[in-house]
């Protein structure tokens, strides 16, 4: 079984409760994140960092289901994912 | 920056000096991820580095103490440092040439006075910072920058030397395997005496370029997967498998090399060195 699997799957479950950022400024455009997410979260950007590569951004941010796998590969330290904070309830007026 | 290396790590050292892809920041995280869920801060932990692409990558990169050695060299420094403050956890990141090479003998000795330190071996293949040459532990066969006809030495596995020489603990995992490199690292840290760690990462410059022909990040990454696996990603079985895991767990079986010394002063009736290292220890003892 491969460790980088091409094709993502649509996971709805689970979805749309992560904050996931990355340093552009410290990505190395590997490319291991993009590749080992299961889903859809991870794009190129078209302009370049002060590094030179042209980084990863965090592209569909509600399709992370919180897998962790994209900050375990990572080999700059760019990547946090974390739970959404709860939406503040609505104050009764 | 990640949670962890804002928490460990000295911000004026990141990003790493590591080429892209390069597997050395992932061990890295790894190691701060095994150090924090052992509840360890940056002043219960010594960092020590030698040279090359390994050590030039950690080096000073650790914000508590830390320390980079000679080549091969790490260890002595590391005895030196264990003796004079036991209490302290040593973690000693070098590369294979770093250890299996120059720094063999070191590396023996460590292991057979069963020294209070964790040795994270993390293996390229090859001399990396120097141009790719081979190492002991390139695999037979590979072709390098100084084997262009293939590596014709056979290759060295340094888990079975520190084993033979008396290491407490002893394990093999590699840069595709997380959980289980973390797993490993927490208990090496937990051993009070030798430890070592062979960890085996895609270097894309050098060995990628010159054994696999490639410096696509992706493909290298791969390449170490499917020998941890020993299948290709199209299911034909691989030239030869690494057996990862623990591979020897005698933890705190027998007296750390630095309690060995210190006991032996005691004994030997408590010469101002010894009070000195009592200090160390917190008590005073009068000379
Ligand atoms: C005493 C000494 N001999 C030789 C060198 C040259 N040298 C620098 S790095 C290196 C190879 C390092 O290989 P390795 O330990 O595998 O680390 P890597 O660069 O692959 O991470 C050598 C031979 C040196 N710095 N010091
Ligand atoms: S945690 Fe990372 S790899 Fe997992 S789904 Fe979210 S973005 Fe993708
Ligand atoms: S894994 Fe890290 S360095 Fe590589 S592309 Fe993703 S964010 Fe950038
Ligand atoms: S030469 Fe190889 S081992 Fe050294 S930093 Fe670059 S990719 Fe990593």
């Amino acid at each position: 079984m491969p460790l980088f699997k091409p094709e993502k799957k649509q996971i709805a479950q689970n979805a749309g409760k992560w904050d996931v950022v990355i340093s552009e400024d410290m990505c190395k455009a590997c490319g291991f994140c993009l590749q080992i997410c299961p889903v859809d979260v991870f794009a190129w950007r078209r302009t370049a960092n002060r590094l030179g590569w042209f980084p990863m951004y965090v592209a569909h941010e509600a399709n992370c289901i919180g897998c962790m796998l994209c900050y375990q590969i990572c080999p700059d330290f760019c990547i946090n994912v974390a739970p959404k904070a709860e939406a503040e309830p609505a104050v009764a007026s | 920056m990640n949670k962890l290396a804002q928490k460990y790590l000295r911000p004026s050292q990141i990003p790493t000096k590591a080429c892209h892809g390069c597997g050395i920041g992932m061990i890295e995280n790894w190691l701060l991820q095994a150090i924090d869920e052992l509840g360890l801060k940056q002043e219960d932990v010594v960092f020590g580095t030698g040279i090359g692409c390994v050590g030039r990558q950690t080096f000073a990169t650790w914000g508590g103490d830390n320390f980079g050695a000679t080549h091969g060299r790490a260890l002595a420094v590391a005895t030196g440092l264990k003796i004079a403050q036991p209490d302290k956890k040593y973690l000693v990141v070098v590369g294979d040439g770093d250890a299996a090479a120059i720094g063999t003998s070191h590396l023996i000795h460590a292991a057979r006075r069963n020294l209070g330190v964790t040795v994270v071996c993390e293996d390229n293949m090859g001399y990396e910072s120097t141009g790719g040459q081979f190492s002991p532990t390139t695999p037979a066969g590979y072709v390098t920058n100084s084997s262009p006809y293939g590596m014709v030495e056979p290759s060295f596995d340094p888990c079975d030397v520190v084993k033979a020489a008396g290491a407490t603990f002893v394990a093999e995992t590699t840069a595709t395997q997380w959980h289980q490199t973390i797993k490993i690292v927490k208990k090496a840290l937990q051993n009070d005496g030798f430890s070592f760690v062979h960890v085996r990462f895609p270097c894309n410059e050098n060995f990628g370029a010159y054994a696999l022909g490639t410096r696509d990040t992706l493909k290298n990454l791969e390449w170490i997967w499917e020998h941890t696996q020993g299948r290709t990603a199209d299911g034909k079985p691989t030239d030869f498998t690494w057996e990862t895991g623990i591979k020897h767990d005698a933890s705190n079986s027998r007296p750390e090399f630095s309690k060995i010394l210190r006991d032996l002063v005691r004994k030997a009736g408590g010469t101002p060195a010894s009070a000195a290292l009592d200090r160390v220890e917190g008590v005073v003892v009068d000379d």
